[in-house]
């Protein structure tokens, strides 16, 4: 993989296949994030072109000040955020910890709604019905790889929010999890 | 600080739990394979992917986008031709000029030199748009 230096310099000297290979490195990475952000697929692809427009027009001021992966996905979390705000998607703030698992995740029961379906899809169900700024920091820690230190870079939340999103979100969905396998008894 | 309904004491425990599994010491207890669950469901590649063209469509986009080499020309065009305008109002208030239409004064003693110069002119380029341009191509 090119550095970040030499790459940014080639595509600001308007060369477009080192472009187009910035793109290929950080394409997943913007996937991911507009995925679980956003729900409606046909908004998906064009959301992503949108996002490495953005890339490209403003790749002039990126300061190296952050390794280039995190930037491009702040760009695409700013894009999202703003697409769900146009939208009219509510982004809530943290909820009260009581009323957490009612606000976004219905007492119904799984069984219910999804019957066979496997375990994964059962949770990335309940990831869909989170808030998206869970949904953020869950993807970029568990698919994306990123520290909690970048997480705090791309979403401009705190380092100690970023934390206290991923454990709370993680709780939650193994609560959800138990209750789905029916194994409450256990304990 | 402890909570009245305990919830300190369970998110230190949950935290454990989730710091366990996160340094690959889950345990087999039912919280342990939940979150083994869990863990193994966040890891999991979105159900979408972009097309394998994705990065031509967005060079597309910006190629598109970006003004072409004509288009660069024509504002030029448009700057000089502004330029020449300025340039020729500044050079006649600077030096005093004024407009004289002497030269011209001469035709209006023959008015019917005026209007077959006209028309011949007006012939000419009727000729050569019926006759002479189809033939050249």
């Amino acid at each position: 993989m090119m550095d970040d230096k030499v790459l940014v310099s080639q595509v600001l000297s308007g060369d477009r296949m080192a472009f187009k290979q910035l793109i290929k490195q950080h394409e997943r990475l913007v996937a991911h994030m507009v995925a679980r952000l956003i729900d409606h697929r046909e908004d998906r692809e064009e959301l992503c072109q949108d996002v490495f427009l953005r890339v490209y027009e403003k790749l002039g001021e990126f300061n190296f000040q952050s390794k280039l992966s995190t930037w491009v996905a702040t760009i695409a979390y700013r894009h999202g955020v703003n697409h769900l705000r146009k939208k009219k998607i509510e982004i809530s703030d943290i909820p009260e910890e009581e009323s957490f698992t009612s606000h976004f995740i219905s007492d119904e029961s799984p069984e219910e709604k999804l019957e066979d379906k496997e375990m994964n899809a059962l949770v990335l169900k309940l990831v869909d019905q989170l808030p998206p700024q869970y949904k953020t920091v869950l993807t970029l820690y568990h698919l994306d790889q990123m520290n909690y230190q970048e997480i705090e870079n791309v979403t401009g939340m705190p380092e100690g929010t970023v934390k206290n999103y991923l454990f709370r979100a993680r709780h939650l969905l193994k609560e959800k999890v138990k209750k789905y396998l029916g194994k409450e008894e256990w304990i | 600080m402890a909570k009245k309904n305990g919830y300190s004491t369970m998110t230190t425990k949950e935290e454990e739990l989730q710091n366990k599994y996160l340094a690959g010491a889950a345990d087999g207890s039912v919280d342990g394979i939940a979150y083994k669950k869990v863990f193994h469901a966040l890891s999991t590649e979105p159900d979408f992917n972009l097309p394998i063209n994705f990065a031509e469509k967005v060079i597309q986009q910006i190629e598109t986008k970006e003004p072409t080499s004509t288009t660069y020309e024509m504002r030029w065009l448009a700057v000089g031709i502004f330029v020449l305008f300025v340039g020729a109002v500044a050079g006649a208030l600077l030096s005093g000029f004024k407009p004289s239409f002497g030269a011209f004064k001469f035709w209006a003693s023959y008015p019917g030199l005026f209007v077959f110069s006209l028309t011949f002119i007006l012939l000419i380029q009727w000729l050569d748009k019926k006759w002479v341009k189809p033939r050249l191509t």
